[in-house]
């Protein structure tokens, strides 16, 4: 834990304001940071001889009960050879765009993990190659499932979501996207190609 | 006009005089003056796999992109199984929550269920007793152990082997016996509760224990 507290010390020394906040809870070292300069502190924890915090153990996002308080964005890092672990978070306002830079190209790693934040919170990571859902389908439209307002059972009622699963086409069960890895799209006869634009649920898209 | 094709519902039986590929839905009879023209080349095929597929274990769909019988590209689509644990969580109190980590990973249900109790008492500062803790240990290896004779047996019958499922499986169900005793469920445990677990072990279950520690290395050998 001194490790993690060292390296909490170096950031704030380093970055100075864009620290906007440092706690111990529960035997972790959790450093809070500014949005828009988080991208260039995870790249240099990663690369500064000393930190090498070399891996992204996860990427994941808390929404808090209490409205008013920011949605926060959680990179997990841990130095495989110094053996440290380090939490830092990244707090988004939710009255603002929820937006913060991926570290895919930090981390190749991130790719699934961010989408995964996209999906559940619908937090956007700028400069992600593939953002997509990656649990819920392409077509989903109910809206972010972790978010606190969101509803136990959804946004849309029973009736609703048994209308659209009975409506469900099981035949376009390919996304526009793969489809346009083929190219082939236009050479589809037009009965499907309608079928794949109204997608799985028939909501469009 | 693109290269690459996609095969849905339909039927490439070959190329029309322009370089087209010649699309026939299925199930319609093909047109005798159609059939026999040259192969198809340079075309990609979208595949479809899962998913449900005898091949796959579990629910994992891809979308494969085919050159020939080489696979250029692979979309996975990984949300079959995705059940929504951590928002059920979030209108249940903690020791509510602990069935639903039987389900997270059902071939090691009780290292799930110790992970959440470790978790939760991490928040709450509690601090439980030593036997308490002893149990939980020997409940996460005999997890890991079935856990990875799964592993093994299946990845076995995908190379072709059989019989090594077949031990393996032999010795998972002993440890499921002992879960059995220990919980009363085969797959689902429910094991700790938030500050200890919900039973101590059942008399002569140590002896059972023993005697799986005592044949288990011999059938890996």
């Amino acid at each position: 834990m001194t490790g993690a507290r060292d390296s909490a010390a170096a950031v704030a020394a380093t970055f100075g304001p864009a620290v906007v906040g440092q706690v111990e809870s529960c035997g972790d070292v959790i450093v809070s940071v500014a949005a828009d300069r988080s991208h260039e502190i995870l790249a240099w924890l990663r690369d500064t001889t000393g930190q090498e915090f070399n891996y992204l153990t996860d990427v994941t996002a808390v929404d808090y009960r209490d409205p008013g308080q920011p949605l926060e964005v959680v990179y997990q890092l841990r130095s495989l050879r110094r053996r440290v672990d380090l939490r830092l978070k990244v707090p988004l306002d939710k009255t603002d765009s929820l937006e913060v830079d991926s570290v895919f190209d930090l981390w190749k790693g991130a790719d699934w993990l961010e989408r995964e934040v996209f999906d559940m919170f619908g937090v956007r990571f700028r400069g992600h190659p593939d953002l997509r859902r990656i649990l819920m389908w392409d077509t989903y439209a109910e809206g972010y499932p972790l978010r606190k307002d969101f509803p136990l059972r959804g946004h849309f009622s029973r009736s609703e979501q048994t209308r659209q699963a009975l409506a469900a086409n099981p035949e376009s069960h390919y996304s526009l996207e793969e489809l346009s890895i083929a190219e082939a799209y236009d050479d589809l006869p037009a009965d499907m190609r309608e079928r794949l634009q109204a997608g799985e649920r028939g909501e469009g898209r | 006009m693109s290269t690459r094709t996609v095969e849905l519902a339909l039927a490439t039986p070959g190329l029309d005089d322009a370089g087209r590929p010649i699309r026939v839905p299925l199930g319609v009879p093909l047109d005798p003056a159609v059939a026999g023209r040259r192969e198809t080349g340079e075309e990609h095929m979208l595949l479809n796999i899962g998913p449900q597929h005898p091949a796959t274990h579990g629910v994992l769909r891809l979308v494969v992109e085919l050159d020939g019988e080489v696979v250029q590209r692979v979309i996975p689509h990984v949300g079959y199984l995705h059940s929504g644990f951590e928002k059920l969580g979030e209108y249940r109190h903690y020791n509510q929550i602990i069935p639903l980590t039987d389900r997270t990973d059902y071939l090691s249900p009780m290292a799930n269920n110790v992970c959440l109790a470790l978790a939760a008492e991490k928040l709450m500062g509690i601090e439980i007793t030593e036997r308490c803790q002893v149990l939980r240990v020997v409940a996460c290896e005999l997890s890991r152990i079935i856990s990875h004779l799964v592993w093994l047996g299946t990845t076995g019958i995908d190379l072709g082997a059989f019989t090594p499922f077949l031990w393996s499986f032999n010795e998972r169900e002993t440890v499921y016996n002992l879960q059995e005793a220990w919980t009363g469920a085969r797959l689902t445990t429910s094991l700790p509760r938030i500050g200890g677990m919900m039973a101590d072990v059942p008399l002569g279950w140590e002896e059972q224990l023993r005697a799986f520690c005592r044949n288990f290395p011999n059938t890996l050998r």
